[in-house]
This record gives structure tokens, sequence and C-alpha cells, in this order.
């Protein structure tokens, strides 16, 4: 889990969705729903910000409930999508 | 109605909610129904205050909405999202004596004190005057109809009433499982689907944002949901989705705005042999008026929104300005006692007293009694499946520095839905006006299209 994409994270829920909450304050496994509380538009806003920030495409299929749970959950997510694009450069 | 409000007919159903979502707030060392009276107790709270909760869909919010009404407390459910800015105008104007939510920034809110509720975080507000509630009462707050800052006072025994009247329109039974995806601050949500089931003695699933229609669909199946409900927004979405329709649920209502004959007849064709209910109602109704059973009715009543509920009389009156438009009056044991806070928009007195509720809504009746929606005559709009009030949007715009005057206009997007513009018309334009929009209004209440018009020059932004 790194670091920088943690608090780019933080920073991004605070800053680009306006919620209210210090970022200190949002800990790595509070629900980005029930602690957090994004809404639905809240949750694509997200999605898109992830996208431009991080560099990555989120799929149907990654965007889940699941992988959207806590900040920990998103990190881990945007790793995985960025070392499958680093691999798919490598193999070009 | 009162027996049913006994603690064994709590607990009992809360411990029936499940939760279909992944994520959900910790159980450890939080407040039950039971318990948490004292603890408010503690914290200085008295019979009759208000208090607001801005928690997320789940059982938890049911238990302190439970717990706050079984202590004398007045709960009032809030938006998660909601701004400070928001949530300071409602503590003033509705006197709310606490806010109770898994995080809170006690100074941003202005909070007198701050404290733990168990596991949730609560400011405390002071007030010189009394309370504007009493034991008993439950707020419901009216987003788009009567602006931001107001909310209906009812009795709970209504909106059991009301719920009951749903269920019973619905056919919805006491041996099935309902599906609640809607925010629990909608009254619908809240009331026909919760409080319905609750004096069913039925079992909930409560799940949350963000909705997807493989999630719902999935839901429906793994929890055996009997009964759901959706938004005509969240319905299209259903209807966009190829492929068979694995639904094995018996009862879909949809409620929120009404659904154009296509859908309705789309809708069926999906799901044959199945029971689809349209519903109409406002919050101020207690909420629910009316309901039509579309898979027991031809093809040319599909835009109506049906019969009214039994115990419910509709009536009508000129609209204002046109004699030829009616707008629909309601009278019903559950409309509303009275309304509370800043009342925006249309003014107070044009609600009929004594169990009477003037809709705003322009209806047409036809011989057999079934309504049919024709119009609005409110400022405000749906968007989103969410009442937005213009002139609520529109008091928050004049408050923002240099903005001496604001405008919405009112468009039908490229989707066909509701939208609107706003025109801010300002004396400076060094501010960051879209941002500090966004930190006023929820996403949904966010205009598509920002106007800035100073000395002739007009700049144009959009909101995503």
């Amino acid at each position: 889990m790194r670091e920088d994409v943690i608090e780019t994270l933080r920073k991004t829920i605070v800053n680009d969705l306006y919620v209210e909450i210090e970022p200190e304050k949002i800990g790595l496994e509070d629900g980005l729903r029930t602690v957090v509380g994004l809404d639905s538009i809240g949750f694509v806003e997200l999605r898109v910000l992830c996208e431009q920030k991080f560099n990555v495409e989120i799929g149907e299929d990654d965007y889940t409930p699941e992988n959207f749970t806590s900040i920990r959950r998103l990190s881990e997510l945007i790793d995985r999508l960025q070392t499958q694009k680093a691999a798919g450069k490598k193999a070009n | 109605m009162k027996n049913l409000l006994s603690s064994q007919s709590i607990r009992e159903f809360l411990d029936n909610v499940q939760e279909a979502t992944p994520e959900t707030l910790p159980t450890a060392g939080a407040l039950t129904f039971e318990n948490v009276g004292q603890r408010w107790a503690e914290l200085g709270l008295q019979p009759g205050d208000l208090v607001l909760f801005s928690l997320p869909n789940g059982r938890a919010l049911l238990e302190q909405f439970f717990g706050a009404l079984h202590a004398g407390l007045v709960p009032v459910m809030l938006a998660p999202n909601l701004p400070s800015t928001r949530i300071k105008d409602l503590v003033r104007v509705l006197r709310a004596r606490a806010l109770a939510a898994p995080r809170l920034n006690p100074a941003a809110l202005e909070a007198s004190r701050s404290d733990l509720l168990g596991t949730l975080e609560v400011c405390l507000f002071r007030h010189d005057q009394p309370s504007l509630t009493k034991p008993g009462e439950v707020v419901l707050l009216t987003s788009g109809t009567s602006g931001f800052s107001s909310g209906c006072v009812f009795n709970i025994e209504q909106l059991l009433l009301n719920g009951q009247r749903h269920a019973d329109a619905i056919g919805q039974r006491s041996t099935d499982t309902v599906l609640v995806n809607l925010p629990l601050y909608y009254s619908f949500a809240l009331v026909a689907q919760t409080l319905g089931t609750f004096v069913r003695r039925g079992r909930l699933v409560i799940d949350g944002p963000p909705f997807q229609v493989p999630r719902y669909v999935r839901a429906l199946a793994e929890y055996q949901v009997d009964v759901s409900a959706l938004t005509p927004i969240l319905s299209r979405a259903l209807l966009r989705t190829e492929g068979a329709f694995a639904e094995t649920s018996r009862v879909l209502s949809i409620g929120g705005d009404s659904l154009i004959p296509e859908d309705v007849a789309a809708l069926l064709q999906r799901r044959p042999d199945r029971e689809l209910y349209l519903t109409y109602g406002l919050t101020q109704a207690g909420p629910r008026v009316s309901t039509l059973s579309a898979h027991r009715e031809p093809p040319e009543r599909f835009s109506s929104v049906g019969l009214p509920l039994a115990g419910t009389t509709v009536s009508f009156r000129p609209a204002a300005g046109d004699a030829h438009l009616q707008e629909l009056l309601v009278t019903s044991a559950t409309v509303m006692q009275r309304k509370i806070g800043l009342v925006e928009g249309r003014s107070p007195h044009s609600d009929a007293a004594n169990g009477t509720v003037a809709t705003g809504d322009i209806f047409e009746q036809d011989a057999e009694g079934y309504l049919f929606f024709k119009g609005r005559l409110s400022d405000f709009i749906v968007k989103n499946g969410e009442k937005i009030s213009l002139a609520g949007v529109r008091r928050v715009a004049t408050q923002l520095p240099d903005v001496v005057n604001a405008k919405t206009k009112v468009i039908v997007n490229e989707a066909g839905d509701q939208d609107f513009e706003l025109t801010l018309f300002v004396s400076s334009e060094t501010h960051d006006y879209e941002g500090q929009l966004r930190r006023q209004l929820r996403r949904t209440e966010l205009p598509c299209k920002t106007h800035v018009e100073h000395h002739e020059r007009t700049l144009v932004r959009g909101h995503k």
C-alpha cells in the first residue's frame, strides 16, 4: 500500500468532493459510504477523479462497492491497476 | 398503532433487519435502541428535543431512530453528505439540540460542545427558546417542496398508518422480505418501506448507494426479496440492462416521480406475471397518496398514478392564474400536523388546514377516480428522483459574497429529465462561485450550468 496514493485519496475526498471531515480523521478502514458519507453521485465522481489523478481506467468490473469500501481497498485497487498498466506497457 | 411501539415489538423488528452492503458501521461499542435514551439524557437532552441524525443507510440508523423516539426525543434524518452551512441553518430554524454522525467537525458546526454516543460523535447546540416539537413526533425534511430549511411534523402513529396503507395498497404480506435501497432520509424509504414493513412485522434488507443494476438484481436473489422499490431513473437504468432479468421478487413499486407509459409497459414485459405499482405522494401528506396496480390495468391507464389510498380523499381547486388547471388537495389522517422552519417558494398559508394539504401539483381525475399527473405549480423540480427547491437554491446563492440576485431556469436535458441553470448577478467576479455552491449544495441540488453575470459580461461554467 503506497502512502502517496493514500494521501492523494484523502485530499481528493476533502478538496474535490467537499467532504467536511479533516483529512487526518479519515481512517484507512473508514467506510466511504458509512463514515465519509459519499452518495451515489459522490462515488461516480470519486471514480472519475481516481482515473484522472492516478492515470488508470476503472472498468465496470472494478467499480464495485467492495473496491470502493474504504481508502485501503481503493488504494489497493489503484495499485493493482497501475501495476497492470505498467506490465502491459513493458509487454508491448 | 401505539402498542406496536413496545420495546419488544421494536427489538423483534430490528433483529430482523439485515444489511446488504459490504461496509457497515461497527457494532462493537455502538448503542442500541434500548440504551441510547439514557445516554441522551446524560448529555442533557429533554423529552421533545429535536435530534438530527446524519447516518448512512443501515440498521444503526434505525436503532437510533427508534431509540430517540422511545426516549421521547424527536428524530430527524439528514442526508449524510449535507454541508455544514446547511446543517447550521437547520439547527437554527428547527431548534435542533443535537446532531449525531459517524464523524463530525464541531468547530465548523459551531456546536456548544461535542461528545460521544457510543461509537457515534455528537454535537450539542444551545437555544434560548423552547423546542418546537414534543415527544412522539417525527420531523421529515421537505428537501424540495418547501425549501431546504423546513420540516414537516408528524405523530409517529400517522407515519405508521401511512406505512400500513402503502403496504395494503401493494399487497405486502407479513411473510415478505422488503429491500430498501433508496436513502432512509427519503420519506418513501422511511415511511412506506421501513415503517410499512414494521407494521406488517416483515423482514427488512437495507442496501445503500451506489445503485448498480447487477448488485440490485443480486440482492433480490441473495436475500430472497419479495418487495422492492425504485425511482423512475433507477428503473430506466434497469431497463437499459441487456439480457435476462433474473428478478425473483413479486412486487416492484416505483415512486419519486412519474414514470412514462412506455417504461411502464417495458417493465411489465420484463417482469411478466409480477406485480408493478406506481405510487404518488408528497412528504406533507404523510407521504403516500395514491397507487396504481399497473399489472392489472389497461395501457391507457399507464400514465395514471392510480387511486387514492384507503382513508385518503382528494379534491381540487383552481390553480392560481389558470381556471382550467386544477391543483390536487389531499385529505387524510396522515397529513402533517404542522410545518416548522423556514418555508420557501410558496406561502405556508397555501396549505389548507385540518388534515388537508395543497400539493402544488396539477392533476386530472377520470370518472372512475384515477388520478393523472399533469404538471407542477410549485417552484421545484424533480432531479435524479429528488425534489429540489429552486427557491432554496436561489436563497443559498444570494447569500454568497457579492451575489446581488440569482435566477433559476428549468430545462429538460438530453435524457429528457428536468434540470436547471442558475444565473448569479454579482458585483464582483473575484470569488469561486462554483466551488462555493458545491460547498453549500448537495450534488443533486447543483445546477447543470452556472452563469455569472457582471457588467454585461457573462461567464458560463458547467458543473460535472
